[in-house]
């Protein structure tokens, strides 16, 4: 009573100024991931609701062994997807960043909005670019081939090009985030510590591996994170780009999800495959995080 | 930073206006609701010709009069429907005949395009329960929404001028559970092939019989896959590749009659050197004649139709309904059945049906199931006869009622309905297709021979077929 | 004056190429968008654009959904913008400043779901929205809209920064909480507000996956949904197709030359505090 309204009294703002997230968070995300848990155990129909498989771990089982191991295909697609994209932004960004870092401020910004400025389309309209670029009789690239004398590719049509295309295209999108932080961490880095090297006779290229590099470790570390969970997450490249799937060769993890979801409405297997895309994610973040840790200052 | 906080607040309190004064905020209505009389629907890409005027819209009765009292509206999801093209105008000049003689129902078409993508918009739809009272949709996805109770049974409601007129072997069709009939069947879509005429003179070859034989097929093809003097490529024929149809399965399942999914004792029916054979005969068009565009397998549906009406392919297999879209092109094309292998004459295809969701209000129900009746009826070719925008009418295939008269070029298809294969009625009829396409998509691209594809799949094709 | 070095030439050679590289896909499409086409495009690829606004037309009048479409992802766009400008920073103020019992469990919540993926929460999003009838709404789209607490996080650490001498003063002067929040945080979050503004309705505006599961019918699409949906039904007329994707990148891209500063400003926020 007394001790109710004096509870009231001292928080009852905090939690009113919470309310409104915190509810809309535990109703639109946090009851969902939990649910999605059950549901993976689970053979859930929009008509008859969810029923327990047995064994329980079942939708898991099919979830790898359906279609003839799609999913596997899927995983290895995904892998081979990130480790180019990932690498590729990460040393685009770090090399442009520090080749831009010591223009004028005027440059600086000019560059860093150029590559940005791509980055603000939705995916959807990259991949339809893309995927023009790419086509077979009136894109740019066979335009480019048959102007220096080589046969034109089937780029998005070819089993075996056909995901390298799709990469290729991720590779060839200028990293903005990574330039504008890299930037950033650059600036922090104090000038004295270039100026002592100089002193003891270090080249432009080893201030830059001996001092720059280490020191803007955490924003690799962040990076490479940001980009591997997004591109273990690609989808609307793919569906724009080769909506055919080209005999399964550019399945990823999430149009999997998409395919037994929302197509087959197998909602069981596919909160499976979810989950086991949440694992890989986890995963890799926290390796990541002990392989860059040694000495990262936060 | 202070013009910025003005511009956020004013955002903000424009939100929270619009959102306060609208009911759920969905938008405006579409421009152009099919009651307007009469419309001008631009089509695609061609200019807009002018429409004569359709046939008087006053209340007829009959069939077209519902007798349901129903007030409200009724949302109809039509296969292939864009707002103007060859699949809509049918539609719309039925929809406005319907209305007119049923001033309190308001009718709302949406379209879906003609492959997996537009099958899982479908499938969506109806598992919401929201948005969709009919459907039309071919007979071989019907098995899945029956089996997960999204469709209502019929026979309630057919009359008994409805049971002597529908043809009985396809309302068959429609019987897949408790010996229920679960949709109104409209008409019978088998395969054609498409010889476009003016590329085979461009290419001065004369047309080739039409019973023509395989060997007669390829070498027609071959001669009409040439480059123009401007440099674009034309290909004697492509066909569309998706998990969602079956458009070129008739050129291979051809070479023997045991070659269809279901074999015999329920094995892998394309898992037989006979398929083998016919596969590979099929790839080898793309493979050893060079007569098909680099991207066939893979390419989309509108590549195909596109490509035929700019006179880019000689040849491309399709079903019954891009004929009234040709026409209405003014291409000019011919129809020709599947060419005979070993003596074999097949096509393969579907029935199309509309069908109608389960809807809790019985008065509402009534209603979707007169005008699922109205749709699938002789009246209605009568209502929507050939015209300028319709160039067959209503029925873009041969009915599926003795009543129903259709027009050129569809007649010349009816001579292929005797050899008609339809897909089977399975449940997972989708996901078979899905474990079958990639594998087809290689055996075209040459990556795998066909007997090693069909065996990889056999097991787990075979647990699919036998779902029930 | 510096020496012109290889080095140099080589570093500017590189930047130039990667910027053209960077540009290039979407200066084609809006070559292409500008040049009338209205059956296949030319062998010889199109570089310079005409200047002509015929695909233009041809495509507002042949696709009577398309402002439908816009209309639709301002709609969406500003209802989740305005959500989370106010609420996130009411919240991030409170996790920042306020002590309160459970405070740190619930920000850890938050804090731990920010690494799952947000397609496992799509089926029962899904099932949730179809017992509430909203599946084919818009409201399908903005209420999940709002769960997303990635404002929550930036806010906190922005407000974490600010001195707390000025919300005692204003107490001091007899201000209510909401006063407090009202006349001094709030007027000192604006660089983060306007990031947090910014990338909510950049990134609404551009989402993809979930209205594609959430609407069905095309006229209730929002723009990309719809403009992805295009390559399906224009069968021969891609003039249609360019200028429908250049006028839906359009928006994004004037708002960003508009606002630049705040976005690049908002990267940085978000990354390096935590």
């Amino acid at each position: 009573m007394r001790a109710i309204r004096n509870f009231i009294r001292k928080y009852g703002w905090a939690y009113a100024f919470i309310l409104p997230s915190m509810t809309t968070f535990i109703v639109f995300t946090l009851i969902p991931v939990v649910w999605a848990f059950i549901i993976s155990f689970q053979k859930y129909s929009l008509v008859r609701g969810g029923q327990w498989v047995d064994p329980i771990y079942a939708n898991y089982v099919t979830a790898f062994t359906m279609l003839n191991g799609i999913f596997v295909t899927a995983i290895r697609n995904t892998l081979f997807y990130t480790v180019f994209t990932v690498t590729t932004n990460i040393l685009v960004g770090l090399i442009l960043a520090s080749l831009i870092q010591p223009l004028s401020h005027r440059w600086r910004t000019f560059f860093r909005a150029a590559y940005y400025l791509p980055a603000v389309t939705s995916a959807i309209i990259i991949g339809m670019t893309w995927a023009y670029i790419f086509n077979g009789q009136w894109g740019f690239a066979n335009y480019l081939l048959r102007l220096f004398g080589f046969a034109p590719l089937r780029w998005l049509s070819d089993p075996d090009i056909a995901l390298g295309s799709v990469t290729l295209s991720a590779m060839l999108t200028i990293p903005a985030t990574a330039v504008v932080l890299y930037s950033a961490a650059m600036n922090g880095i104090p000038n004295e510590f270039y100026e002592a090297a100089e002193i003891d006779g270090a080249n432009a290229l080893q201030r830059w591996w001996y001092i720059t590099v280490p020191l803007i470790k955490s924003t690799t570390l962040y990076l490479v994170v940001l980009y591997t969970i997004a591109s273990f997450e690609v989808f609307e490249r793919i569906y724009v780009m080769v909506p055919s799937g080209v005999a399964n060769s550019t399945q990823t993890i999430v149009t999997q999800i998409y395919n037994n979801g929302f197509k087959d409405f197998d909602f069981g297997v596919a909160s499976a495959q979810a989950f086991v895309l949440f694992v890989m994610i986890a995963t890799v973040a926290v390796f990541q995080f002990r392989a860059l840790q040694s000495d990262v200052e936060y | 930073m202070k013009r910025l906080t003005i511009l956020l607040v004013l955002l903000a309190l424009v939100t929270l206006g619009v959102l306060a004064c609208a009911p759920a905020p969905t938008p405006a209505p579409t421009a152009a609701p099919p009651t307007k009389a009469p419309e001008v629907k631009p089509p695609s890409a061609t200019a807009t010709p002018t429409q004569p005027p359709l046939p008087p819209r006053t209340a007829k009765g009959g069939i077209r009069k519902s007798t349901s009292g129903y007030k409200g509206t009724l949302n109809l999801w039509v296969l292939g429907y864009t707002p103007g093209n060859a699949f809509a105008n049918p539609f719309d000049n039925a929809i406005a005949q319907f209305m007119a003689d049923n001033p309190d129902i308001k009718v709302e078409i949406t379209g879906y395009p003609p492959n997996d993508e537009g099958f899982t918009k479908l499938t969506t739809a109806l598992q919401s329960g929201q948005g969709i009272d009919l459907l039309r949709l071919p007979s071989d996805r019907l098995p899945q929404y029956v089996r997960d109770d999204l469709v209502e049974p019929i026979d309630a409601y057919l009359t008994d001028a409805d049971k002597a007129d529908i043809l009985p072997n396809v309302l068959e069709v429609t019987r897949l559970k408790d010996g229920k009939a679960y949709a109104w069947p409209l008409w019978v879509v088998p395969m054609g092939i498409y010889v476009n005429k003016d590329v085979f003179a461009e290419a001065n070859v004369p047309l080739p019989p039409k019973n023509w034989t395989w060997e007669q097929f390829v070498d027609a093809a071959k001669k009409t896959t040439f480059k123009r003097p401007n440099g674009e490529q034309v290909y004697g024929f492509s066909g569309f590749v998706d998990p969602g149809v079956i458009n070129t399965w008739g050129l291979w399942m051809i070479e023997d009659p045991s070659v269809r999914p279901i074999g015999k004792d329920g094995t892998f029916g394309f898992n037989s050197p006979a398929a083998y054979k016919g596969l590979q005969r099929f790839a080898d068009l793309a493979l050893v004649h060079k007569v098909t565009p680099p991207d066939f397998g893979a390419q989309k549906d509108s590549d195909v139709k596109g490509g035929f009406q700019n006179k880019q392919f000689a040849m491309i297999v399709d079903a019954t309904g891009p004929a009234a879209a040709f026409k209405g092109a003014n291409v000019n094309f011919e129809i020709y059945p599947h060419p005979t292998v070993n003596g074999n004459r097949l096509t393969v295809g579907a029935v199309g049906l509309i069908a109608v969701a389960k809807i809790k209000d019985s008065v509402k129900r009534q209603a979707a199931m007169d005008l699922a009746r109205y749709l699938t009826s002789g009246e209605v070719q009568e209502d929507v006869p050939p015209g300028s925008n319709v160039p067959t009418g209503f029925y873009l295939a041969p009915g599926a009622r003795k009543s129903v008269k259709v027009v050129d070029p569809l007649d010349k298809f009816i001579p292929m309905l005797p050899d008609m294969w339809v897909t089977p009625l399975v449940p997972e009829w989708a996901k078979f297709t899905r474990l079958f396409h990639p594998e087809y998509q290689n055996i075209l691209f040459g990556k795998i021979k066909p007997e090693e594809a069909m065996k990889k799949i056999a097991p787990e094709a075979e647990k699919l077929l036998q779902s029930k | 004056m510096k020496k012109l070095t290889l080095g140099k030439v080589l570093a500017w050679f590189f930047l130039i190429f990667t910027t053209v590289v960077a540009l290039f896909p979407m200066y084609w499409l809006f070559a292409n968008a500008f040049t009338p086409i209205t059956a296949i495009p030319p062998l010889t690829p199109i570089l310079v654009p005409a200047f002509k606004l015929d695909n233009f037309e041809r495509l507002l009048v042949n696709n009577k959904h398309y402002l439908n479409w816009m209309i639709n992802s301002l709609i969406v766009g500003l209802a989740v913008t305005a959500w989370h400008v106010f609420f996130d920073t009411l919240a991030g103020y409170a996790f920042a400043k306020k002590r309160f019992p459970l405070r740190n469990v619930f920000f850890w919540m938050i804090l731990s779901t920010m690494m799952i993926p947000i397609h496992v929460t799509f089926i029962p999003l899904y099932i949730i929205n179809r017992s509430l009838g909203l599946i084919d709404t818009l409201w399908a789209l903005i209420l999940p809209g709002t769960a997303n607490v990635f404002g929550i996080f930036l806010m906190r650490q922005y407000i974490q920064t600010l001195p707390s001498e000025l919300e005692d003063a204003a107490r001091i002067d007899g201000c209510s909480e909401l006063g407090v929040f009202r006349h001094v945080i709030m007027p000192l979050s604006m660089p983060a507000v306007a990031a947090l503004a910014i990338f909510t309705f950049v990134r609404n505006w551009n989402d993809f996956l979930w209205p594609v599961i959430a609407l069905n019918k095309p006229q209730n699409y929002t723009l990309t949904v719809g403009v992805a949906n295009m390559q399906g039904e224009f069968l021969t007329d891609w003039g249609i197709i360019f200028s429908g994707a250049a006028l839906a990148a359009l928006p994004m891209i004037i708002f960003f030359l508009i606002f630049q500063k705040y976005f690049l400003e908002g990267v940085r926020m978000g990354a390096l505090k935590g």
